[in-house]
């Protein structure tokens, strides 16, 4: 008898435990934070194609981050493999082409279009699983990189000539503490407002299953210096204090339309791959 | 690593040590290995070039299981290997090691496991951890159990854990902590007096609970979330009940886009038997029941608890072509069978007697309605949405009506006759947006003559018809099997009816195998069928692919 008291007893204990093994949250559940203090900025690739119907959603994602964030997200789209095939599965309405050489050597290194789209890169840091993330984990990653300060700055400064379509863009980086890796510099162009068709299964967003008319924003046309960038010294070693400056000229194909065009530069350790600064201007500001 | 071979060598010395000491009688080692590997071509009716296969010309997926034993102690250990996995299967399997590490120990009424283990509790509301090799999935707990049976019938069980995801390592602030309970009392091993009882009854409770750090900064997250569950099984002599309830309070998580709402779900199942007839029906409903260690993850990773479908489970080619998946947040739905063997020397049954079977399944949505004026249905950072637990929402997510029969002619050959209707959500399911239901039929005869008592012939045709999708499939399978060493199979699934002229494709497949004692070796050469997988809104192409494949599996 005293042996079934106690089984009881400690049956009554253990669901008392796990009853107040419970957080009941309480309305309001959305939380206020300020990220309009720091100079920190962080890169959000987002991994993205015309064929994918989920990616129109994390789109509007990235966008509201970069306003959550206070603006301090730049945002490059990288259009890159099955979903962002010309002509998906066999419909000419997709037609464009918005794959770069760039971006595919991205996504085949990070591994993005293979684990299925959308997802994304936030400043190219790896985590447990790899460096992919889905967009329900960019806010969770970025938020805390935006409480940190910068390590580096970067300031870019655009002249570009309408006559010869030629840019011409001066991208300084300074060091605000000294860092032991190698350091690699990216510079690329991002477009918006390119209206193509896209996959999309958001009636909150546009059309489905197919918005004729949608908008792609922050599209990665290319990269001025190649897909992996250049040392920002000349071993890529660096030091604090002093200002590392790199000059480019690209001139524009016609579908590129300056006053759309941003120039986005990155800075990044070279062995681990993570961004330390990231930067963009309008081409035409 | 180094611990990993630390612990191997352990178990093998003392294995070594149980042999030096003649306790071999007492001990015993168990093992099982599955090599599954394929080679890619290229393959122009399919879009498959060399470019696009861009040097990954090779899938290899591997594991070895072995456990030791030795008296009322156990352990052992699974080898995996993804390099690179096999197409279709999650990218982030890539990789080799040992997921699965345990031992486990019994002394009188308890027992202990460290390490790895699987566990489910109930219907696997509240807690299933499980691995499906076919699928590449696994979550297992690795932390400790312990298992308690003060008396016969009276069972209770705690866990502690963190869940596998991948290969990666548990991290601080990183996924969940899992704590679990679960206690069960069969009234009639229990009690004497009910042994004999035509009442049987069994009682249990679950209860588990999961600890994540709230590292998001724009919501509000539990940091601890709990789920409990209560069931019963009552049989009452050929009438058989069962029925489990489960509730989940606010888990807000990628899945369910982050809303505030509890969760709950239940299921009744009644059946009755007797001699060659069976009666089977099921009623579930689900709302807002994802549980997972992390709630950031959407993909088929780090599930704590199993919604178990509802359905026919089709294994025939085209029957399988449309398969259901559980809606985590929200669902409604109900399946009954009957059975029935019509007796042997009867009019219908002939010598052999015939046996029917029907089987139909409805899932739909479950109703939501907003849950306040001001928020939309799913809205992140409200309540979600309210819902009715007894009204059916409209969408149908699927609805499956298979007939089957099965007829043995003579003493050489028998035939099984099946006739299915299926309704399949696509825009839903496989997040094929905007495409309406695909509405097909399939029919299927699968026949079989043996010519001795060692080899016999198998062949199988099928067709399944549809407007919708791509359109009309036609399939025939012969295998040739000379027990018990070889089988020889050629299957073809041509998409005859489809739209585009070009993607009327035959999916041709050859293959053989060799059986020998517990050691089995297949080839495979043909073409598998393209396909898009979403899984939580993330969609993966399982691409089209063309070559040989081997498999070679083994126990002892």
């Amino acid at each position: 008898m005293m042996k079934s008291k106690n089984i009881i007893l400690i049956t009554l204990l253990l669901f008392a435990f796990f009853i107040n093994s419970c957080d009941k949250v309480n309305a309001p559940f959305v939380e206020e934070y300020d990220y309009c203090f720091g100079n920190k900025k962080v890169l959000i690739e987002d991994y993205t194609g015309h064929g994918c119907v989920n990616c129109p959603g994390a789109a509007v994602l990235a966008h509201k981050l970069k306003e959550d964030f206070c603006d301090r997200v730049v945002i490059i789209g990288v259009h890159a493999g099955y979903f962002a095939k010309p002509n998906f599965e066999n419909n000419p309405i997709f037609s464009a082409d918005f794959t770069t050489e760039a971006g595919n050597a991205w996504d085949t290194f990070f591994g993005n279009s293979s684990l299925g789209n959308p997802n994304g890169l936030i400043d190219r840091v790896k985590s447990a699983t790899g460096y992919v993330l889905y967009p329900q984990s960019w806010e969770t990653v970025a938020s805390p990189l935006l409480l940190e300060p910068a390590q580096a700055t970067i300031t870019i400064s655009n002249d570009f000539n309408s006559d010869t379509k030629e840019l011409s863009t001066l991208v300084k980086t300074e060091f605000l503490e000294d860092l032991t890796s190698k350091y690699m510099v990216i510079v690329c162009i991002t477009q918006d407002n390119i209206i193509a068709p896209q996959k999309n299964n958001n009636e909150e967003i546009g059309p489905t299953p197919i918005d004729s008319n949608y908008v792609h924003n922050h599209v990665l046309r290319g990269s001025l210096n190649g897909a992996w960038g250049e040392y920002l010294s000349g071993t890529g070693e660096v030091a604090m204090g002093v200002k590392y400056e790199k000059t480019y000229t690209k001139t524009f194909p016609v579908d590129w339309i300056p006053k759309d065009c941003h120039v986005v530069a990155f800075v990044y350790n070279e062995e681990t791959k993570t961004v330390v600064q990231v930067e963009e201007l309008a081409v035409l500001d | 690593m180094k611990k990993i071979i630390s612990i191997i060598t352990l178990v093998l010395a003392i294995s070594s040590s149980v042999y030096a000491q003649g306790f071999l009688g007492k001990s015993e080692v168990h093992g099982s290995f599955e090599i599954d590997a394929m080679y890619y071509q290229a393959d122009d009716a399919l879009g498959i070039t060399d470019s696009l296969i861009n040097g990954n010309v090779f899938g290899f997926n591997a594991f070895a299981d072995i456990i030791y034993t030795l008296g009322d102690f156990s352990a052992g250990f699974r080898y995996e290997a993804y390099l690179p996995p096999i197409a279709g299967f999650d990218r982030n399997l890539e990789g080799q090691g040992f997921p699965y590490l345990w031992a486990s120990y019994t002394t009188g009424k308890f027992s202990f496991t460290v390490g790895n283990f699987y566990e489910q509790f109930g219907n696997g509301f509240t807690l299933r951890t499980y691995q499906e090799w076919t699928l590449g999935y696994d979550n297992s707990i690795v932390g400790a159990r312990v298992i308690y049976e003060p008396i016969k019938g009276l069972i209770f069980k705690g866990v502690y854990g963190t869940q596998r995801y991948y290969w990666a390592k548990y991290e601080k602030n990183g996924r969940g902590i899992v704590k679990g309970f679960d206690g069960e009392i069969n009234f009639n091993d229990v009690f004497s007096s009910l042994s004999n009882s035509k009442v049987r009854l069994i009682l249990g409770g679950s209860a588990v609970s999961k600890y994540q750090s709230d590292q998001l900064k724009s919501l509000k997250l539990p940091q601890n979330v709990a789920s409990f569950a209560g069931r019963f099984n009552l049989g009452i002599g050929k009438f058989n009940f069962s029925s489990e309830y489960a509730y989940k309070i606010n888990d807000p998580s990628a899945v369910n886009n982050y809303i505030y709402k509890s969760g709950d779900a239940f299921i009744f199942s009644g059946s009755y038997s007797t001699k060659g007839l069976g009666v089977f029906a099921q009623f579930k409903r689900i709302d807002n029941m994802s549980f997972k260690s992390d709630h950031s993850v959407t993909s088929n990773a780090l599930d704590i608890n199993f919604l178990p479908p509802l359905i026919e489970a089709h294994t025939y080619m085209l029957a399988a072509m449309y398969p259901y998946a559980t809606q985590p947040n929200g669902e409604m739905g109900f399946q009954v069978e009957l059975t029935y063997k019509v007796p042997k020397k009867s009019k219908i049954g002939g010598k052999y007697g015939m046996g029917i079977s029907l089987n139909y399944s409805q899932m739909n949505d479950i109703a939501r309605e907003k849950a306040n004026d001001t928020a939309y249905i799913g809205q992140t950072g409200t309540m979600g949405w309210k819902s009715d637990f007894f009204k059916f929402g409209e969408q149908i997510f699927n609805r499956d009506l298979t007939i089957e029969i099965d007829k043995k002619f003579s003493k050489n050959f028998k035939s099984i006759f099946k006739y299915i209707y299926q309704d399949y959500d696509i825009a839903t399911i496989l997040g094929h947006t905007g495409d309406p239901n695909v509405k097909a039929n399939i029919a299927i005869v699968d026949m079989t003559y043996k010519f001795s008592s060692t080899k016999s012939i198998r062949w199988e045709l099928q067709g399944l018809w549809t407007k919708e999708d791509k359109g009309d499939w036609a399939a025939v399978l012969v295998e040739y099997t000379v027990s018990p060493h070889w089988f020889f199979s050629v299957a073809d699934q041509y998409n005859y009816g489809n739209k585009h002229s070009y993607e009327q494709i035959h999916y041709y497949t050859g293959s053989f195998g060799y059986t020998m004692q517990t050691t089995r070796f297949a080839l495979t050469y043909g073409r598998q069928r393209e396909g898009v997988v979403c899984v939580g809104g993330v969609c993966r192409q399982v691409p089209a692919s063309n070559g040989f494949s081997v498999t070679i599996s083994s126990s002892f």
